[in-house]
This record gives C-alpha cells, sequence and structure tokens, in this order.
C-alpha cells in the first residue's frame, strides 16, 4: 500500500501532542465534517455536534498513535459519514417508540420544485418495481430491514442466521437494487 | 407479473466479510476503533469507498420510500369515503373520454428518436467534449476527497455542458442510427406534441424491462432519462452531478431498445408489455404498439 502525502503525514504525526498541527487537523476535520453532514442531509439542529464528535473522535484516534490514512481528506470524509451512521442508529433506535411520521430522516437532495418532485417520484417508483423483482430471500430480508425495522442481530435472530448473513443479504440486495436502478438510468448520478 | 432480476454478472466481488463490514458501517453497529480502521481503508481503496456510496445511497432511498408509504397510508386513513367515491366516478369519466378521443385522431407521427453515447464518469464526458475541456467545479473529484481547483461555478459549468448536450441531441435526432455500442447511452427525443414516453429494453429473452416512463412529456426536445449534469445540494454544499444515463447490462452482448410514445393521456388497457413475453425486439414493440404506442426499434451493442 502507498504511503500518505507527505505534507499529511507530517500534519499527522505533529498531531500526536497538542499544538499548533492539532489545531489545524481539528480545523480541516471540522470543515470537512460540517460540508459532508451538510451533503449527507444531517438535520440541521444536530450538525454541529455531529461535527463536534467528528474531530474528537479523529484527534483520539491520532493520540492513540494511530498510523496516517493515505489520503486524509478521503479519510476525514468517511470519519463524518460514520459519526452519521452512530447518530442515524441512535435515532431508528429511539423511534420504536415514537410514530413513524416524526421519524427524522433527511435524504440527501431533496426535491426543491415541482420537476425535481416528479422526478424523484419516478425514481421511488423504479425502486419498487426493481424490489419486486429481488429473489425471496432478499425481499424478505428488506422487508425485515425497513418496513419492520429490524437490524443486525434482531434480524438474524427473526431468520434463524447468523448477523453476517443477514449483512451480506442486504448488501447484495441494494447492489442489485442499485444495478437495476442505473439499468433504468436512474440513481447512476455519480459526483466524478 | 414481472421477472426476477438476472442473474448479476459473474466478476470477482469482495468476501463475504467485506460485504458484511460494509453494512455493519453503515448501519452504525461498528465499536468506534473498528469503524476508524474501516474508514482508513476506504480512503485507501477506492472500490471499497464507492461501494459504500453506492449501498448508503440506496439504503437513504428505501428509507425514504418507506417513510413517504408510511405517510400515503395515514392520508388514506383519514380520509373520507364520499372522496374515493367522488374520486372513482371522475377517474372513470375520463377514461371513457379518453378512449372516445383516442379512436377519433388521425395516426401523425409523434415523434423522432435517437440514441447517444454516454460515459460511466464525468470526466470521460467532459474530456469527450472539448468545448468543456480544462474545466473544474465542485463535484467533479469528491469520490476521494479530494478536489482539483475550481475554476468555474456550478451553475455556469451545468450551463455549458447543457449547450454542449443540446447539440449533441440535435445532431444525433438529424440523423438516428439504428445501433450504437456503448456502456452507457442516452436516448435524444423530439416530440410533436404532449406524450406519454416508454423506454422498454430486453434484458433477455421473454424478458421485457420498463428502463423509463414518463407519463406527461412536454412537446420539445428531450434527452433520457435525465440531461447529463444537475446541480444538487444548496448553498456552500451546491455541486454538479454527473448523471450517466441508462446501463447496457454487463454480458447482455446486444440489448434490444424501444422507444414508445402515445398522446399524453390515451392509456389503453390490456396486458403490459412486460407480461406478453416477447422474445426479440420486433415482438416487443408489437407489444407496445397494441397498447397505442408508436414505436421505433434500436440496437445497443456491449462494448469489447
Amino acid at each position: 500500500m502507498s504511503a500518505a502525502d507527505p505534507t499529511e503525514l507530517e500534519l499527522w504525526q505533529r498531531a500526536r501532542v497538542a499544538g499548533t498541527a492539532r489545531d489545524e487537523l481539528a480545523a480541516l476535520a471540522l470543515a470537512t465534517a460540517r460540508s459532508e453532514l451538510a451533503r449527507r442531509g444531517a438535520p440541521a439542529a444536530d450538525a454541529a455536534d455531529l461535527a463536534q464528535e467528528a474531530v474528537r473522535s479523529l484527534l483520539a484516534y491520532v493520540a492513540r498513535g494511530a498510523e496516517a490514512p493515505r489520503d486524509l481528506g478521503a479519510f476525514l470524509k468517511y470519519r463524518a459519514w460514520g459519526v452519521l451512521s452512530d447518530f442515524r442508529k441512535r435515532q431508528r433506535s429511539k423511534a420504536v417508540h415514537t410514530p413513524l411520521q416524526s421519524l427524522p430522516l433527511e435524504p440527501a437532495d431533496r426535491a426543491r420544485g415541482p420537476r425535481e418532485f416528479a422526478e424523484r417520484r419516478q425514481l421511488l417508483e423504479a425502486l419498487a418495481d426493481c424490489r419486486s423483482r429481488l429473489n425471496a430471500e432478499q425481499r424478505d430480508t428488506l422487508e425485515l430491514r425497513y418496513e419492520l425495522g429490524l437490524e443486525g442481530e434482531a434480524a438474524a435472530q427473526h431468520l434463524g442466521v447468523h448477523r453476517n448473513t443477514v449483512h451480506v443479504r442486504v448488501h447484495r440486495a441494494l447492489l442489485a437494487l442499485r444495478e437495476c436502478l442505473e439499468r433504468k438510468g436512474l440513481a447512476g448520478g455519480v459526483d466524478a | 407479473m414481472s421477472a426476477a432480476l438476472p442473474p448479476r454478472p459473474r466478476r470477482a466481488d469482495l468476501p463475504d466479510d467485506d460485504l458484511a463490514l460494509c453494512v455493519a458501517y453503515l448501519d452504525g453497529l461498528l465499536p468506534v476503533e473498528q469503524q476508524l480502521e474501516f474508514e482508513r481503508r476506504l480512503a485507501a481503496e477506492p472500490e471499497l469507498a464507492a461501494r459504500v456510496r453506492r449501498l448508503l445511497e440506496t439504503d437513504e432511498l428505501l428509507r425514504e420510500a418507506t417513510h413517504q408509504a408510511q405517510q400515503q397510508t395515514d392520508r388514506v386513513r383519514r380520509r373520507a369515503p364520499w372522496v374515493w367515491a367522488f374520486a372513482l366516478a371522475t377517474a372513470a369519466g375520463l377514461l371513457i373520454w379518453a378512449a372516445a378521443s383516442s379512436v377519433a385522431r388521425r395516426e401523425a407521427p409523434l415523434f423522432v428518436a435517437a440514441l447517444a453515447t454516454s460515459h460511466e464518469g464525468a470526466r470521460e464526458w467532459v474530456q469527450a467534449h472539448e468545448q468543456l475541456a480544462g474545466l473544474s467545479t465542485a463535484g467533479l473529484e469528491s469520490v476521494r476527497g479530494g478536489a482539483a481547483e475550481s475554476n468555474v461555478a456550478p451553475e455556469r459549468f451545468v450551463e455549458l455542458a447543457s449547450e454542449v448536450e443540446r447539440a449533441q441531441v440535435q445532431r444525433s435526432l438529424a440523423a438516428p442510427l439504428p445501433a450504437l455500442e456503448a456502456g452507457y447511452f442516452v436516448v435524444p427525443l423530439r416530440l410533436v406534441e404532449r406524450s406519454e414516453v416508454v423506454v422498454a429494453a430486453l434484458t433477455a429473452p421473454g424478458r421485457a424491462e420498463r428502463l423509463y416512463e414518463g407519463a406527461d412529456l412536454a412537446p420539445g426536445e428531450h434527452v433520457l432519462p435525465a440531461p447529463r449534469f444537475a446541480l444538487v445540494g444548496e448553498g456552500p454544499a451546491l455541486r454538479v452531478r454527473f448523471q450517466r444515463g441508462f446501463l447496457t447490462p454487463v454480458g447482455c452482448g446486444e440489448l434490444p431498445v424501444v422507444v414508445a410514445v402515445r398522446r399524453a393521456g390515451s392509456a389503453a388497457g390490456g396486458a403490459s408489455f412486460e407480461e406478453r413475453g416477447a422474445r426479440d425486439g420486433a415482438e416487443l414493440e408489437a407489444a407496445l404498439r397494441a397498447q397505442g404506442f408508436q414505436t421505433r426499434g434500436f440496437t445497443v451493442r456491449e462494448p469489447r
């Protein structure tokens, strides 16, 4: 595996102890987290706390002597994703006791006008068609996950399989749906 | 009923442990240390990162769909029964009117369609069009977190790319080719009046798939499924997104594609074309014509 960029590597190593390098890394992590969290549709009310959480966990990781990542910019972006995944998991577990319509699900890139609304509707209709074409095992796994809110261990117990098996099925089902949407020219949008 | 999805093309996939790890990461199930190690891998393995992004976007879409379905169910429960009776009567009246009108109309050509090549990535598409050479903007480099220096605003970039694409559409429509070799493709289309448009493909004999459906497209020129570039996000997160077009499935060899157009609101009854089990492009066209569509057939060849 190739080494990290020398400038980034130096910044990472110097940031292991308190000082200007640590502040610089923290500022870079904060800016990346803010931008990434906004892009991924994190609720505005929680975005500042989540960005701080991304910075805190990063600095703790660096202080523990972790090796520098190969691409610091990308690593900081994925740190924000990780924090957001944790947050959404906490929200979903709370939502068991609250009405579904109050779930704080904020999809990225909300439809903003009639045209985008129509495109979004077309995408969701195509998704339903693609979902109906999955095999029965994949359909059942997705139904447990999305309609009944059972993930990980809970879904594994329900299906009588290992948790990893559920994750592999979810992975393959999501990928098959994505490929089906791409065949239809939908969801192929990429930030290239 | 709809056919099952065709088997995925054989190619080296990630090991099962990595497949499971990706989903555990998305679901926030990894302990923080393992999560950080996985993020370090994502920063070093662009293919793994692209996979996680695809999963994440599809997961978000499914959650949105579930949420909307739930809201719709709630609205339906609240609606009074007389509203339903009124809506059904109105719909029946409209259907009778639409059927009578469509019989009385003449069969003039409603459209011109063609195929045009698209690309897997924005950069390839930009490189294929010299008018866009050297331009860089937000959204073109974000997969790996790094970014080329942006030298044009996203709005301006989309404007310029639209002009280039409009010219491409006009060239394609001036002399439509019956076949095209491409990994991704789009359908330039010119409509005479408001129309319902379907793009269908035969992914295997007897397995027709609806690639695109637009119930009410305005007269004029279109590119289906959508223009190559769109603006997404807001404020500082505003960026461009590249839309690849239709995918030519890996391993299909040749893909029969049919563009079908009928006047908006002229829906006909009977079995859908997906249920008729067409074995080739001609049968697929016949199935669509039986539903009142005018059709044009093409072939897309998988690149060798």
